[in-house]
């Protein structure tokens, strides 16, 4: 799956060119209006800037829950999958949903835990520093490479909507929107990209909707021609809506698929800047209400991504879809050219509304996901050196990795221009599911969870899925790997996960019982702490326990 | 290890509070048990669904059984599970509002009038804000 790696073909047309770049530029200019004024109001309080003071409401905070889950790699690569691969497509779009139940079941506990970054969470059990710079390495592994492949996608996608999809625009597209984030991560804090956040949620929505009601118009609003529509126009008639249509399989192909969805729920439930998050609420209960308003957010986000596959597809036909992207990932934008008919007024501010919301989807989720790196830097590293700091210079520290997080993953981003990147989807998510999951779920739940535990499910994890990812078939042997000419692809599975995450739950238990026992004491108050949000007294722990 | 508590304030019989702190425990734990059951409803209704969809589709051929013209069976059966999950989702946030919140908010709001009232034995319980 590589996302956009374009042909030379411009779906916009000259007559809808000019008013999307001009409302690119404004769009643009918008947003440097918003990070000067953002820039005016200087936050020396790290917590402040963090996590806005704990202060975001349950309806705010849901709402910019949901916008993290509108990437641009969602929006472009979901209904891109569906309208070229049919329901091996619709079944990967349910998992961004489902992941959203892993969140709702332990955001509660994670808020009332009091921590907000890994470091904070893996220090539950272990408090020192060791887990801090485990969390903090795990954070780096799983957020470089999302900001890589958020990142081209991004200069991909701008080069297509003003009409120059050629790779030296494309690259430059990369690297003025990776400017444009480093400067927003180096200087808006959690709040600031919040309100950036709220506002993508109904635009994303309402544009979505709109491109769907005027795409099912076309099929004289049934949904039953518009479905036999997208059929008859793909590139499989017959096997469109059976299973077995995902081409990105190798050997063990059930089985494969079957792994993919555990690892992808498992893996985006506890992203970095997810968790960063939940610990923005006021409460723990605060935290639980958010996940469910952004669950009802992403379950209509993701029911329009399926329909504009289907309608993209139905409308574009296949063949043209592949000829723009052959992995069909510019089908969102195709099908807002190709509802309305060509030189209307309407159809050029449907595409510069699509390029609009593209352009704010790429800004909001590379910016959350560069913050929550660099506040894992700052907070669980920076901080807790031999040396106390101050509060100035942990924020100075947290600008500063974020400049220089973004530049490493734009330089990546340039370099891999034009290389396969499912490797690192593959890498990023397996890291989250097998180093953060397991940990997360012994953290919280099991008494005989300790340090030794911890940094073998960490260290373990994080070795398994760089070795087994190495000898994958998404790296070498397959046709969509990044080497396909070479063959030391031993290892049968596209993603680690189906080892790593069994193996980082046997570790971790391995460890914590070869360990002396941590205090019963401690465990009954983290209970007490995680349950309620307050710190025990002794009438509320027994430790006889 | 033993708990490192303070000793009892003087004044204050030793018989009632470990009443009071048996019955906050208590309390504590059927908290604890209720949630943990409607969090194990929602898994349960939610992952045999997701399970069986997904098992089904990656094993068997079962999914792509019309239903209605070119509807099929898959389809039908993913937009059911999105559409159960958000229904569950909001029931699960429903019960914790009417059932958990107000038992939690006692819990905590009993350990705050025990400090308040300089009875406790505690060693303070702010709550978790950082």
């Amino acid at each position: 799956m590589d996302i956009l790696s374009s042909g030379i073909v411009d779906p916009i047309g000259s007559g809808a060119r000019r008013p999307v770049i001009f409302a690119f530029l404004i769009f643009i200019g918008l947003c440097l209006l918003w990070l000067f004024t953002l820039a005016t109001a200087e936050e020396d309080s790290p917590e402040r800037l963090y996590i806005a003071d704990r202060s975001l409401s349950p309806v705010f905070n849901g709402f910019a829950m949901a916008g993290e889950q509108i990437s641009v790699v969602t929006l472009l690569t979901v209904p891109g999958t569906i309208a070229l691969f049919g329901y091996d497509g619709f079944t990967f779009a349910l998992d961004s949903l489902i992941a959203l139940g892993v969140l709702l079941l332990l955001g509660q506990k994670m808020r009332n835990s009091g921590g907000y970054t890994l470091g904070d969470i893996f220090s539950l059990r272990a408090p020192d520093r060791a887990p801090r710079v485990a969390a903090t390495a795990v954070t780096l592994a799983i957020t470089v490479p999302i900001l890589m492949i958020q990142l081209r996608a991004a200069g991909v996608s701008a080069a297509l909507l003003i009409g120059t999809p050629t790779d030296g625009a494309e690259v430059l597209c990369t690297v003025l929107m990776g400017c444009l984030v480093a400067c927003f991560a180096a200087v808006a804090g959690l709040k600031g990209n919040s309100f950036m956040h709220v506002a993508k949620v109904p635009l994303t929505i309402g544009t979505l909707a709109a491109v769907t009601w005027l795409a099912l118009r076309k099929f004289h609003w049934d949904p039953g021609a518009l479905l036999s529509a997208a059929v008859d126009k793909s590139s499989a008639p017959n096997g469109y809506l059976r299973p077995g249509g995902w081409p990105y399989t190798a050997g063990l192909g059930s089985l494969n698929t079957f792994c993919d969805h555990i690892v992808v729920i498992l893996g985006t439930a506890v992203m970095p800047h997810l968790i960063l998050r939940v610990g923005a609420s006021r409460s723990g209960r605060a935290a639980r209400r958010s996940m469910s308003i952004a669950t009802g957010l992403v379950g209509v986000f993701i029911l329009l991504l399926i329909t504009t596959g289907f309608a993209s597809v139905a409308v574009v036909g296949a063949t043209n879809l592949t000829a723009v992207d052959p992995g069909g990932q510019a089908s969102p934008i195709l099908l807002a050219s190709e509802v309305l008919g060509d030189g209307s007024a309407g159809r050029v501010v449907l595409i510069t509304v699509m390029a609009c919301v593209v352009f704010l989807a790429v800004l909001t989720t590379v910016t959350s996901v560069t913050f929550a790196a660099s506040v894992s830097f700052a907070h669980d590293v920076f901080a807790r050196g031999r040396r106390r700091r101050t509060d100035t210079e942990e924020v100075r520290a947290l600008r500063v990795a974020a400049i220089v997080l973004c530049t490493v993953c734009l330089s990546l981003a340039a370099a891999i221009h034009r290389y396969p990147t499912e490797f690192l989807i593959a890498f990023s998510i397996s890291v989250a599911a097998s180093c953060v999951f397991p940990v997360l779920i012994y953290s919280l739940f099991w008494r005989r969870f300790n340090r030794r535990g911890l940094l073998w499910s960490v260290y373990g994890g994080l070795v398994l899925c760089t070795a087994l990812t190495a000898f994958s078939p998404i790296v070498s042997g397959t046709p969509f790997a990044l080497w396909p000419e070479a063959g030391f692809d031993w290892y049968p599975y596209q993603t680690p996960g189906l080892v790593s995450v069994p193996a980082a739950f046997v570790l971790g238990w391995l460890g914590s019982i070869t360990a002396p026992a941590a205090s019963e004491v401690g465990f009954e108050r983290m209970r007490y702490r995680i349950l309620t949000g307050r710190e025990a007294g002794p009438e509320a722990v027994d430790a006889r326990r | 290890m033993p708990p490192q508590y303070p000793p009892n304030p003087p004044g204050r019989p030793s018989a009632l509070r470990d009443a009071r702190d048996a019955e906050q425990r208590t309390r504590v734990d059927h908290l604890r048990e209720a949630v943990h059951r409607a969090q194990r409803a929602f898994v349960a209704v939610n992952l045999v669904p997701f399970v069986v969809g997904i098992v089904l589709s990656c094993f068997t051929d079962v999914p792509a059984v019309a239903v209605y013209g070119k509807l099929t069976l898959g389809l039908v059966w993913g937009i059911l599970q999105c559409v159960l999950f958000v229904a569950t989702a909001w029931w699960y946030e429903n019960r914790s509002t009417r059932v958990f919140d107000p038992v939690e908010m006692s819990l905590t709001a009993r350990v705050h009038q025990t400090e308040m009232s300089g009875t406790g034995t505690g060693n303070g319980s702010p709550a978790v804000t950082r």
